[in-house]
Formats: C-alpha cells, sequence, structure tokens
C-alpha cells in the first residue's frame, strides 16, 4: 500500500489514526503493532515473516548484548551482524554476488525469485544500530518483544525511512503524547509530502524516464541536461515527500522522528550536502562505521581511505550493481577532494559559484545512480558533455510541457528552506492576519491532498523510488 | 490428497455432480490486495468528483490532459497518442529496414491469398487526424520526416501491392470545413472521421474498385457517431470542451447489415445487389462499410486477424484491407499466428484473440519456409529455434475459468521446456511461476495450466525456454471460457 494510494489516504490511515486516538496508552501500541504488520502484509504478503523473524531475533539478541562487558554480549553482537547482513546478502546481493557461481545461484533461486522484502535495508540497519546502541550502552535493551516489534515495523517509516534509531523514540514508544496542535502539524507536513512525491516528482518522471531509456544514437545534449535535472529535482521531492509524510503521520500518532532533508540542493559544498542528505543514512554511516574505522583521528591517508570505504557501502546499501558503487566512489573522491585542500578553493568562490558547483557534481553523481549500465552513463556523460545525437526527434523542447516546466520551477522553489523563512515570518504576523494565512496554507494544503487523491484515482501516479531499497 | 479429500471429491462431483471448490493459492491470496485496491479506488464515492475537477484544472490552468492516450493539439483539438501514434506520423518513429520489409510481406502474403480466391486485392493505410490536420496537431510534435505510412506506402508501391491513399482526396476536401460549426473530416474531440469524412472515404473507395453508390440526400443533422467518438467524458473534461451537436448524414437510414455469427464483434454481412466485397477494417471501417453496404454484397470483417476460411466462404471480386495507419504501431518484430484454423475457428475463446510469437532472449526465429497459402492454411506456422521465444496471447477477454494453452512441440532428442507465465505483454515480473514441462523425444503436447487471475490486461504471456534442448513449435491452442468476448473499440485497442 503506497501512501498515496486512495485506500492508504482514505481508509486505512483515517482508521488506524482514530483508533490510536481512542485507545489508551497501551491499547494503541497494540493498534500500532497491528496496523504496521498489516500494512507490510498488504503490500509485500508472506515477506512480513522476516520482518516478523527480524525483530523476534533482535529482540532476544537485543537481551544477550545487554549483558555489556560479557564475552556473550559481544557474541550476541557479532551474530546479530551476521544475522543482518546474511539477510541482505540473502534478499538483495545474492545474484549479483554468486551469479557467476551456477551452483550457488540455482540454489539461491528460489529465495531470488521472491525478490527482496520492501524496505529490508531500512529495517535491518534500524536494527543494527539497536543492537550497537544497546552493546555501546547507549540505550537499555527492551525487554517487551511487542514494543520492540512496533520499533522496527513502526508503519510511517518502515519501507522508505527515515531510518529512526531506537534510543530517538524508545521513551516514546512508553509515552507520546497527542494534540490538535500536533495533529494539525502533521496533517501539513503530510499533505507537503503527498504535493511533493504526487504532483511534483511524478510530473518529473516522465522526462527522466525517458531520456535516461534513450540509446547514445537518439540523446541529444538539451534532452540529456533536460532529463538530469528533472531526476535531480524528482529523486529529492520523492524521497523527501516520503519522508515527509512519514515524519507528518508520526506526528499524528505522537511520534517525533528526526529530520531526514534539510535541503540539501541549497548546500555549498559535498561535505555540507551529506549532512543534509537523507540525515538519517548518512549520520548512520558515520556512527556505526566512519567513527569505528578511525574517522579522521588516524591521519590524511586513513581518513581517505575510511570515506571511500564507507560511501562505496553507501553506495553499495542502494543496490547490488557497479552503478552504485562507482555513485558511492564519486561522492567518497569529492568529500576527499574537498577535505585535501578542495574546500579552501571552493570557499574563494562567490556564494553562488559555490552552490552551483555542490549542485553540478551531484546532479553528476546521479547519472550513476540512475542508469542500469556503466555503458549508459558514460553515453549519457557523452550527450551532457556535449556529443550528444545531434539529429534526434526528441529533443527538450518537445518534452518541456507546461506541466513539466511547473514542476521544475516548483520542485526548484521547494529545494530552498523559505518553508522556515515563512514560518518565521508567519509568527511574528499579529495573531488575527497568522490565522488567517494558516488558514489559507490549510486550503491550499487540502487542495494539494485532493488533487494528490485524484492523480491516484486515475492510475498516473508513479511508486516511490526508494521503495527498492 | 489425502483419502478424506479424496472421498470428499467423488462425493461432491457424483452427488453434487460438480467439482470440490479449492481454497485459493497462496499466490491468489498475496494477489488480492492489489485487486481490492483497484476495486476500492474505483468504488471511491468521490472519484467522478475529484477526477473531474483535478482534469478541469490541468486543461485550463496547464492547458493539458492527463495520461498518454491523448495529446491536447490546438484550439480545443484531441489527438490520440497511446504514447506512440504522434510520434509515427511526424516521422520520429520510422519503421526499420526489418520491420518494413516484414510489413511488406505480410500484405503481399494478403495479397497473394486474394489472387488464390480469384479476388482483386487493395489496401488502404488510412491518414490518421495529424495527417490531414497538421496545422491543428500539437506544437510539440514537430513533424521531422516520412510517417510510417508513407514509407510503408512507398515499399508497397515498389513491391506492386496496390494501394489506395486516401491523403490527397482528403486534404483538397479540407476546402469544404466549416470550422464555426466545427464540421471538419474528423471530429475535434475524437480521433475518428466525421460523417462527412466517412462519405468522402466510402465515396474514394467505389470510385476505386469501381461500384457505383446510390445517389442519397445527406443533411447536417444530429450524429450518434460523435457522441461515441468524444474522448472528453473519458477525460473527464465533458461540459468544458463544447460537444458537437451536427454532422452530415445520410437522410434515409443505412441498411444495418446481419451481424457476422461467431466473428467478431461487430462483423457484418450485407446482401446488396452489386458485386461482392470482402472488406477487412478497424474501427475506421464502420461507417464506410455501412454506406457501400447498401450497394454490394459486403462481408466486412471487423479485426486485423486475417480470416482465410472466411475469406474463401465469400468468395469475393474484390478484397480490401482497411486500416488507419495506426495498424502500423503494432508489434512488428512479432509474426502474428493467425490462421483460420489455429486462431479463429479452434479457439474456444472465439474470434478476436490474437496470437503473436516473438523472439524473447536469445532465440531465433524463421517463418517456415513454403508458399504462404499452404503456411497460413496450416497449424505450423513458426519455426523457433532452441533457446527464448515469447508466445503472446493478445486482445483477450478476462478469462472466466482457469484455462490451458496447449503447445504442440518437437524436440528431437526431448529434453524439457521451461515456461514463465507473465501478464500484459509478456516481460517478466516478479514472482511469477516458472514451470518445467519435460519433452518426449519427437513430438510432444505440453498443457500449460493459465490461471484465470494470470490475464494482465489484455494479454497473457508465455516465455519459453528450451536452454539448450532444440525444440520446435508447430502450434497452439487457448482453451478457457472468456466473461466477456469484449468490443472491439477503436482501432488503437486492435493494434
Amino acid at each position: 500500500m503506497l501512501f498515496h494510494s486512495p485506500l492508504f489516504l482514505t481508509a486505512f490511515l483515517p482508521i488506524v489514526l482514530g483508533l490510536a486516538w481512542l485507545s489508551g496508552r497501551r491499547g494503541r501500541n497494540v493498534v500500532l503493532l497491528l496496523a504496521s504488520l498489516f500494512f507490510y502484509a498488504w503490500g509485500e504478503g508472506r515477506m512480513v515473516g522476516v520482518l516478523i523473524a527480524s525483530a523476534g531475533v533482535h529482540h532476544l539478541l537485543g537481551l544477550v548484548v545487554a549483558r555489556r562487558g560479557t564475552w556473550i554480549s559481544h557474541a550476541g553482537l557479532a551474530a546479530g551482524i551476521a544475522f543482518d547482513l546474511g539477510l541482505l546478502v540473502l534478499f538483495k546481493y545474492a545474484n549479483w554476488l554468486f551469479g557467476s557461481t551456477p551452483d550457488l545461484a540455482l540454489a539461491l533461486r528460489p529465495v531470488g525469485a521472491l525478490g527482496p522484502p520492501i524496505g529490508v535495508s531500512f529495517f535491518t540497519f534500524q536494527a543494527l544500530s539497536y543492537l550497537v546502541d544497546v552493546h555501546r550502552g547507549v540505550v537499555p535493551a527492551q525487554r517487551n518483544p511487542f514494543k520492540f516489534a512496533l520499533y522496527l515495523s513502526l508503519f510511517p517509516q518502515l519501507i522508505a525511512g527515515p531510518i529512526v534509531r531506537y534510543a530517538d523514540i524508545a521513551t516514546q514508544i512508553d509515552k507520546r503524547t497527542v494534540d490538535a496542535g500536533r495533529v494539525a502539524d502533521g496533517f501539513r507536513r503530510f499533505a507537503t509530502g503527498l504535493g511533493k512525491k504526487v504532483l511534483l516528482a511524478g510530473s518529473l518522471a516522465p522526462v527522466a524516464d525517458h531520456a535516461f531509456s534513450l540509446g547514445a544514437g537518439d540523446l541529444g545534449t538539451g534532452l540529456a541536461w533536460l532529463g538530469l535535472a528533472c531526476y535531480s529535482l524528482q529523486i529529492y521531492l520523492d524521497f523527501s515527500g516520503y519522508s515527509d509524510m512519514a515524519i507528518g503521520i508520526g506526528r499524528m500518532l505522537g511520534f517525533d522522528f528526526l529530520e531526514n532533508f534539510l535541503h540539501p540542493y541549497s548546500s555549498r559544498s559535498v561535505t555540507e550536502f551529506w549532512r543534509r542528505w537523507h540525515v538519517s543514512l548518512s549520520s548512520w554511516f558515520r556512527d556505526y562505521l566512519y567513527i569505528p574505522l578511525g574517522g579522521n583521528r588516524k591521519g590524511h591517508w586513513r581518513t581517505g581511505f575510511n570515506l571511500l570505504a564507507v560511501f562505496v557501502l553507501c553506495g553499495l546499501w542502494h543496490g547490488a550493481a557497479w552503478t552504485f558503487i562507482f555513485w558511492g566512489t564519486w561522492h567518497g573522491a569529492l568529500l576527499i577532494f574537498e577535505r585535501v585542500g578542495g574546500a579552501r578553493l571552493l570557499a574563494r568562490l562567490p556564494r553562488a559559484g559555490q552552490h552551483m558547483w555542490l549542485v553540478l557534481v551531484v546532479c553528476l553523481g546521479w547519472v550513476l545512480f540512475r542508469v542500469e549500465s556503466l555503458d549508459e552513463a558514460l553515453n549519457y556523460f557523452a550527450a551532457l558533455a556535449g556529443a550528444g545525437a545531434e539529429t534526434t526527434p526528441w529533443t527538450a523542447a518537445h518534452f518541456l510541457n507546461p506541466v513539466v516546466a511547473v514542476a521544475l520551477i516548483a520542485g526548484c522553489v521547494a529545494s530552498v528552506p523559505w518553508v522556515p523563512a515563512a514560518r518565521h515570518g508567519l509568527a511574528k504576523l499579529s495573531n488575527p492576519s497568522r490565522e488567517i494565512r494558516l488558514i489559507l496554507v490549510d486550503l491550499f494544503l487540502f487542495l494539494v491532498l485532493a488533487w494528490s487523491l485524484a492523480e491516484g484515482l486515475g492510475g498516473t501516479s508513479t511508486p516511490f523510488i526508494y521503495f527498492r531499497f | 490428497m489425502t483419502t478424506d479429500e479424496k472421498t470428499q471429491t467423488v462425493e461432491i462431483r457424483e452427488r453434487e455432480r460438480r467439482a470440490l471448490a479449492s481454497y485459493p493459492s497462496l499466490e491468489q491470496v498475496e494477489a488480492a490486495p492489489r485487486a481490492i485496491e483497484k476495486a476500492y479506488a474505483d468504488h471511491l464515492g468521490l472519484r467522478t468528483l475529484l477526477l473531474r475537477a483535478a482534469a478541469r484544472l490541468r486543461w485550463s490552468a496547464l492547458k493539458m490532459i492527463g495520461g498518454t492516450e491523448m495529446v491536447r493539439g490546438r484550439g480545443e483539438w484531441l489527438f490520440l497518442h497511446y504514447g506512440k501514434h504522434l510520434d509515427m506520423w511526424r516521422g520520429a518513429e520510422p519503421l526499420s529496414p526489418q520491420e518494413l520489409a516484414s510489413w511488406v510481406e505480410l500484405l503481399q502474403t494478403r495479397r497473394q491469398l486474394a489472387i488464390q480466391v480469384g479476388a482483386k486485392y487493395v489496401v488502404a493505410l488510412l491518414p490518421s487526424k495529424p495527417s490531414v490536420y497538421p496545422e491543428w496537431a500539437p506544437p510539440r510534435y514537430r513533424k521531422l520526416g516520412p510517417s510510417r505510412r508513407k514509407q510503408v506506402l512507398e515499399a508497397l508501391l515498389a513491391a506492386g501491392v496496390p494501394t489506395l491513399d486516401l491523403l490527397p482526396k482528403m486534404q483538397a476536401a479540407k476546402s469544404d470545413d466549416q470550422p464555426e460549426q466545427m464540421d471538419f473530416l474528423f471530429h475535434t474531440q475524437g480521433p475518428h472521421w466525421s460523417g462527412r469524412g466517412e462519405r468522402l472515404a466510402a465515396e474514394v473507395l467505389a470510385s476505386h474498385i469501381g461500384l457505383d453508390l446510390s445517389p442519397r440526400t445527406w443533411e447536417l443533422r444530429p450524429g450518434p457517431r460523435a457522441a461515441e467518438d468524444t474522448w472528453a467524458p473519458r477525460l473527464y473534461l465533458d461540459g468544458a470542451l463544447p460537444p458537437l451537436r451536427q454532422e452530415w448524414w445520410p437522410k434515409a437510414e443505412l441498411p444495418p447489415g446481419q451481424k457476422y455469427a461467431g466473428a467478431h464483434s461487430d462483423s457484418r454481412r450485407f446482401p446488396g445487389p452489386g458485386p461482392r466485397i470482402f472488406f477487412q477494417h478497424d474501427s475506421f471501417g464502420r461507417g464506410v462499410r455501412d454506406i457501400l453496404g447498401a450497394d454490394c454484397e459486403l462481408t466486412a470483417i471487423w479485426s486485423h486477424h486475417f480470416d482465410f476460411g472466411r475469406m474463401q466462404e465469400a468468395q469475393p471480386e474484390w478484397v480490401v484491407d482497411w486500416w488507419v495507419e495506426w495498424v502500423l504501431a503494432g508489434n512488428t518484430k512479432a509474426v502474428r499466428l493467425n490462421s483460420p484454423q489455429s486462431c479463429t475457428l479452434e479457439f474456444e475463446m472465439g474470434t478476436g484473440v490474437g496470437w503473436y510469437l516473438g523472439p524473447g532472449g536469445t532465440g531465433t526465429l524463421q517463418l517456415v519456409d513454403g508458399p504462404p497459402a499452404k503456411t497460413l492454411g496450416e497449424s505450423l506456422m513458426l519455426e523457433a529455434k532452441t533457446g527464448g521465444v515469447r508466445l503472446i496471447i493478445g486482445n483477450l477477454p478476462q478469462l472466466a475459468t482457469d484455462g490451458v494453452c496447449r503447445l504442440v512441440l518437437t524436440a528431437p532428442a526431448g529434453g524439457a521446456i521451461e515456461v514463465m507465465l507473465t501478464p500484459g505483454n509478456g516481460d517478466p515480473v516478479r514472482r511469477v511461476n516458472t514451470q518445467r514441462f519435460p519433452l518426449t523425444p519427437g513430438h510432444s503436447r505440453v498443457d500449460i495450466p493459465l490461471p484465470k487471475d494470470a490475464h494482465g490486461g489484455a494479454s497473457i504471456g508465455l516465455l519459453l525456454d528450451g536452454g539448450a534442448t532444440p525444440w520446435t513449435l508447430h502450434g497452439a491452442q487457448l482453451r478457457a471460457k472468456a466473461i466477456d468476448q469484449g468490443s472491439p473499440g477503436t482501432s488503437g485497442g486492435e493494434r
């Protein structure tokens, strides 16, 4: 069930919210757990078993790991890591890793045919962070298996993040408050995310899809740049829209999930970009991989190696393909470049130049992220560099219709941090005009909700990009 | 199956004379949510209101319409696109030399068949709306080169296949258009001809085959076709676009003809006085058929699937293939398994079901050598040599029961064949069952169960892979019951 499907918007979400609000303190956790498992089973069928098994295993291991300072705690953590890596390898990387070993590939074929459970990378990383945090003594182990299952399966962020750490919501599982203000705020956030995903990302997707589907002989330079612009905005609007919806639903249920996107395209360096893009993933890699590897404390060479290793794995996290590895390597290399003096060079540029640098290198990286093979990437880069097809029917002008133009402009507007500024300005206003403007904002968001629902009813909306990770 | 279950099976079969109901499979249970979501979306109370509001907002604020089937042209003109038609017309998607040769070969074959029954043959690849009215086409769709239609017409001319090109006459007739009354040769909001366009087309064809049409009085009056043809309601834009109220129709009613029993849903016979004509057409032939039907003995088959048996039965003097240029959007790489024996008559599904066999993966496909008549008249149609091939059962109505697809194969060395069922056009999807069927040396019959929910869109695809086993496909049969034989709709739906 997608967040923008009519069934979710008009039945599942209102019913779950209603039941959760009407239930008592314990009851609402039961409601949420059952709703979350139902939500996952609805879309993934028997794969819900993987989620339940993962919750069970990690709950037990958490209890073991909580005996800190003992060998059994270390063994429990090692077992947990092995379990999680095994899960990822089995469902996500087996075909890629063992495709050239026919016997093994044949043996794993039934699993491959099932495909990876949606969101496996997200809930596996959540579970892993829980074990590590318990091992480090950051949080106590959760003794109640149902509460732990609720943490792992919480439906708003279950299938595409943000990767919520147990430490961030441990107290909220037991005690959380819901009031009209939070519900209204959550609704606004949800509707904003829905509009970003359905109306903007959905309008840009066909252009990006077309540009990236063309062969070298058909792709001209103009369309290559338009396609890249559309994809760069699409992936941001799609993923940050999902995060907005997850945060919004969480707020309506009394949870506070951490922000996952902090207007990353407004950054002025790649280092800053990774503090703003998919924050829950980048901070996960920082805390559980980069820092344990030594971070930047062991000299320049080791720091460079650590950065590269982290970003190669970050690429691999997104999927089993060389293109993702190259995408991760690209970002790792850029970070090293900034660390060894590039940042000082960039600082000499005017602010606009720094922004342009960031947008350019990040967008070029999206080519690697979007293509299916390295050949395709080379063709696409050639087209971007002006060596594309000279005569092609697929010009940028052909695709730049009013809907795409509006979505591009609105997407750019949504990529800069004007909303916090507007909120700040709104707060300064006197009461009557503030309330009038809030009503206007709410009316606008209702319109966005209705239009998005209509798009879902018309069958024109597309699935989330990050579902496949 | 346990003994108890066996007893139960026998009990129910003998007492109640029906099969034991089976539990749904896990796959069926897992497929249920998607079906429920679709049904829920269709039943949602505010659906019409929301879709209408969104369509109007898009139309008025962004000058666009939703979906990819139709594209808004200049003014309030709508053009059928289906993701490809306008690109075919503007020369952005020309036929490759192989595809062109394949079309020419197909039409040459049809001409040969016509000659065999002593008939003259002509093919008319009809110009679609943007061909006749490029000035109203969407400005983004710039004309770049010759359309597929022009490509094929030129190739047919070179191959000596008789053609009829309506475009010059239609372009000349545009001078009679009355824009203030929305009187054009095509409906502005639909893809088809107006009454005047149909009249012109019928007159051009009649003149070509030497048929004298009875004099008729034509008047401007409310006609049924515009309401049928307009896409405004389908796009939830009814009310936003001006309805076409009047068009040119004959004053006297045209003879309706007799529905052709067992044939495509709106195929007809007209026992007229004149020459015998076998008219194979798409939705652009309906009005023309009605006009011609009063003045000749007409067998009008509404289908792209050539029916040799019916043609023989009709003993025509003329065989006319009458298709709008959209037919060239079809998968010309696929070769049609469309003999009357193997498709139209034997299939319990009824007519209109199309079989397409195309390369999938590394397999190679070759037409079996031999005279076309022999090839088309026998079930042995195509030879697929090792590797994977894709068999698509197209234009398929919803199945009422589970069915069986029987393949007749020869594999000299035996071995096995893997069959993967795929909904839609044969693209592999996640979680589909791949079944393995052993092949005995020599002839084999493989019965592939087709669950009724395997149907995706309007077709089922079978990916056949013999691996290293050499095998040859000789024929295929489908056995199932359909819920609805379906309606041909527009030619777009016939692709």
